[in-house]
This record gives structure tokens, C-alpha cells and sequence, in this order.
């Protein structure tokens, strides 16, 4: 053993007794007594789940991170199925509803007739009907413009719904010639009357534009130009009335006077 | 009882088997915490707050046969965070006061280490042991006071071997450096 071991003996030998010698300023039964006091109080061991054998811990992890993604595959799968059926049913309902009130040719060629019929009755006048799916009739005649087609008519359809779920469409037909104004009231609520002014307008390319005006009796109005088709209706006008909201959609198509 | 049956028995929660395993090493406990702190009342505080936490994590022990060490571990890992608080808490105070801390006078040790009681001995390497560098002094506590080998050490330390083997030099030359007017 060469000196220097000997001094580190000599070091740890010392080290050692002098830490023999700590001891607490009281004693170490009273040390003692305090951590079994703290113990006491203290509630059993928790038993974590590093205790458990690993791989049980491990298998158990994998079943739960499967059963998440599963639970999580099949509410995707069960939003998906449930979004194309519902989508499905809602576009039915949606072409369902849009085609129905369109023209048929029994009707089409029933308001020529009516029209011709009217005509007649005022001459050199040029008149203009509206005629209800109930018992709402109008006749009128505008003088102010004539028409650059009088050998076209411009049958219009107007679909009138109240924005709530019990309400059911009414439509309204209105034969004019092209460019022709027909001031006239429909019905839209329990009391409330529209005065609408429609002006539909014949294009070089055969597409009917309509001009519209519509204004319940309590004030509230609404106005627009749109094209309107033969085939699916087109948004007019939305305007409230009686505290409902109010939609008129049209269709539109021309025809030769007859 | 062996030590295996009590580490068995206090993780089933028997309170008494655990009691039986803090009278094996509680002391050691006590005096690691001494030695790495310097203050009997925080020792005291580290020493029962390290049984409390075994015994709610006694779970975890994964090593029977290691009670010991992983008692020490948690001490290590309580001294640790307290010396932190006490360091800045003995910053904060020594800003407040504007005044550095009072030199102790170590004149009166310079007698002959022979003729020293072992209490006195003990006050002056307590003393010494102070002065290091944190990671220095524990494993000096662990392996040249303590007892522990150099593996376990490391263990507890959570370091390499031979990070604890060069700081256990470094105490060692600190002492002797120290020590050898009483040597």
C-alpha cells in the first residue's frame, strides 16, 4: 500500500466516524417517532400502472387505443352513411319540390286560350290576366307602353310561401305581352294583401327577364330584375309580411299569340 | 423478516412492515440529508417527507432487493430541489440585508486532529463538506460515508460510473487538501 492509499484510508476512515457522530439535535427515537407520526396520516400506496407486468400494461394500452379507434371509425363511418342518406332524401325533397308547379302544356295552352279570349274583349287595348291556383282573378290593360312583340305572349308563374313549415305554395299565373305591366294584389298572409307590379321582358335570344315590384300594405318592399326559366323557379323577391317572411319564386315562358 | 418480504408486505399497504423497513435506514437517511444540506430542521423535514413519498410510490420499486438505494434516490432528488430553494432564498436574503454572510472563525480548529473529540471532528469535515460543489459532496456522502458502491452511487445520481468515479476524486483531493494540517 503506497502512501497514497494510505492517506485515502486514512481520509475515509475519518469521514466515516465523523459520520457516525451526526445524530439529530433531539434524539433519533424522537426522529423516529415524528416520520411514523407523517405516516400515520398518510393514505396507503397507490398501486401505478408501472407495477402492473408490462406487457399486460402493454396489451391493455394497445386494446384501449383500438377500441378508441374504432369507436372513432364507426361514428365516421355512421356521420358518412347517415350525411349521403340524408343528403340524398334532401335533394329528393329539394327537386321535388322545385319541379312542382312547373307548367304543364294543359295549362299552358288553357291560359293562351283564356287570354286570347280576353283580348278580344278590349280591342286595341293591350290587357294583361292574372289568374290564381284559388279563386284570385285580375284583368287589366297598360296603355302606356306597347309592346315591340304583340305576336308573343309572356306567360309568368309566380310561386307564393311563407317561410314556415306549414305553409304551402300558391301560385299565380300572369299573361301579358312582352314589356307589358301588370300592376295587381295577391294574397299572402291571414289579412295582408302585395300590390306587385311585374313587367316581364322578352330578349333577342328568347331569355324572359321579369321585373318586379312587390309591397305589403304595412310597408315593407322589395324590388329586382331576374331571368327566370321553364324548368325550375327562380328567387324573385323576399319580403315580410305579418311577420312572416314572404318568397316569390318564378317561372316563365313565351308563347305565340294565338 | 427479510427485507424482500417487508418491500412485499408495505406494497400491499402494510404500514407496520414499512416501519420496520424505515427503522433499517432511516438514520442513513437523516445523515445524508445533514451532510448534503447543513441544517438539522431541513434534514429532519427531507427525512420524513423521503418516507412519506416511498411508501405512496413503493409501487414503482421495481428491484426488491434495492430498497436502500432507492430510498437514497428520492433523498438525492428532495436534497437537490431544497439546497436550490435554500440557495436562492439565501440570495434574496443576503440582497435584502446588503450584507454578506458571517465568516465562521475556523481558528479555534487548528489543533491537533488527534486530540479533537469525534463530535468535533465531525463539525469540521461537515464544515469542509459544505464548501463542495454539490455533486462532489454527495457522492462523497454516498460512497466514502455511506458506504455504497460506485455503481449505486451513479444509480442515484443518475449519472455514468465514471462521472461519479472522477467527482469521488475530486472530494477525495478536496479533503486531504483541506485536512492535511490535521492529518
Amino acid at each position: 500500500m503506497n502512501t497514497n492509499e494510505k492517506k485515502h484510508k486514512a481520509v475515509d476512515a475519518i469521514l466515516k466516524d465523523a459520520h457516525r457522530q451526526i445524530e439529530p439535535p433531539d434524539s433519533w427515537e424522537a426522529l423516529r417517532a415524528r416520520i411514523g407520526r407523517r405516516m400515520e396520516s398518510t393514505r396507503l400506496p397507490c398501486v401505478p400502472a408501472a407495477q402492473l407486468d408490462r406487457r399486460i400494461a402493454f396489451w391493455r394500452r394497445t386494446a384501449f387505443a383500438m377500441a378508441a379507434c374504432l369507436l372513432v371509425t364507426t361514428g365516421l363511418l355512421i356521420y358518412v352513411i347517415g350525411f349521403a342518406q340524408g343528403g340524398k332524401a334532401f335533394r329528393q325533397r329539394q327537386t321535388a319540390t322545385v319541379n312542382q308547379g312547373l307548367f304543364s302544356q294543359a295549362e299552358l295552352s288553357r291560359l293562351s286560350k283564356t287570354f286570347s279570349n280576353v283580348r278580344q274583349l278590349f280591342g286595341r287595348q293591350l290587357p294583361w290576366i292574372m289568374v290564381g291556383s284559388g279563386t284570385d282573378a285580375e284583368i287589366g290593360v297598360d296603355q302606356m307602353v306597347r309592346p315591340a312583340k304583340t305576336g308573343k305572349i309572356i306567360i309568368v308563374r309566380l310561386a307564393v310561401n311563407l317561410e314556415k313549415e306549414s305553409a304551402t305554395r300558391r301560385y299565380f299565373d300572369v299573361v301579358t305581352f312582352p314589356s307589358q305591366k301588370a300592376n295587381f294584389q295577391l294574397p299572402v298572409a291571414d289579412a295582408s294583401v302585395m300590390d306587385v307590379s311585374l313587367r316581364p321582358i322578352l330578349k333577342n335570344d328568347g331569355i324572359i327577364a321579369v321585373e318586379i315590384n312587390a309591397k305589403v300594405g304595412g310597408g315593407s318592399e322589395s324590388q329586382s330584375i331576374a331571368t327566370v326559366v321553364d324548368d325550375r323557379f327562380t328567387s324573385l323577391v323576399r319580403l315580410r309580411a305579418d311577420g312572416e317572411w314572404v318568397n316569390i319564386d318564378g317561372i316563365g315562358q313565351s308563347m305565340s299569340d294565338i | 423478516m427479510d427485507e424482500l418480504s417487508l418491500v412485499g408486505a408495505s406494497r400491499a399497504g402494510d404500514k407496520s412492515a414499512f416501519g420496520l423497513l424505515i427503522d433499517r435506514c432511516y438514520k442513513d437517511v437523516y445523515r445524508l440529508a445533514y451532510q448534503y444540506t447543513g441544517s438539522h430542521h431541513e434534514a429532519d423535514d427531507v427525512c420524513q417527507e423521503t418516507f412519506l413519498r416511498a411508501f405512496d410510490s413503493i409501487g414503482k420499486l421495481r428491484d426488491d432487493s434495492c430498497f436502500k438505494a432507492w430510498v437514497f434516490m428520492i433523498a438525492s432528488n428532495l436534497l437537490r430541489k431544497r439546497v436550490k430553494q435554500i440557495k436562492r432564498e439565501r440570495k434574496l436574503a443576503a440582497r435584502a440585508q446588503g450584507a454578506a454572510a458571517a465568516e465562521v472563525a475556523e481558528d479555534k480548529y487548528r489543533e491537533p486532529f488527534e486530540t479533537l473529540s469525534a463530535k468535533e471532528k465531525a463539525i469540521i469535515i461537515h464544515k469542509e463538506l459544505q464548501k463542495m460543489p454539490d455533486r462532489v459532496r454527495l457522492a462523497a456522502i454516498l460512497i466514502l460515508m455511506e458506504g455504497l458502491a460506485q455503481k449505486d452511487a451513479a444509480g442515484i445520481m443518475n449519472c455514468s460510473e465514471a462521472s461519479v468515479c472522477r467527482q469521488l476524486n475530486t472530494a477525495r483531493e478536496w479533503l486531504r487538501a483541506r485536512l492535511r494540517d490535521l492529518i
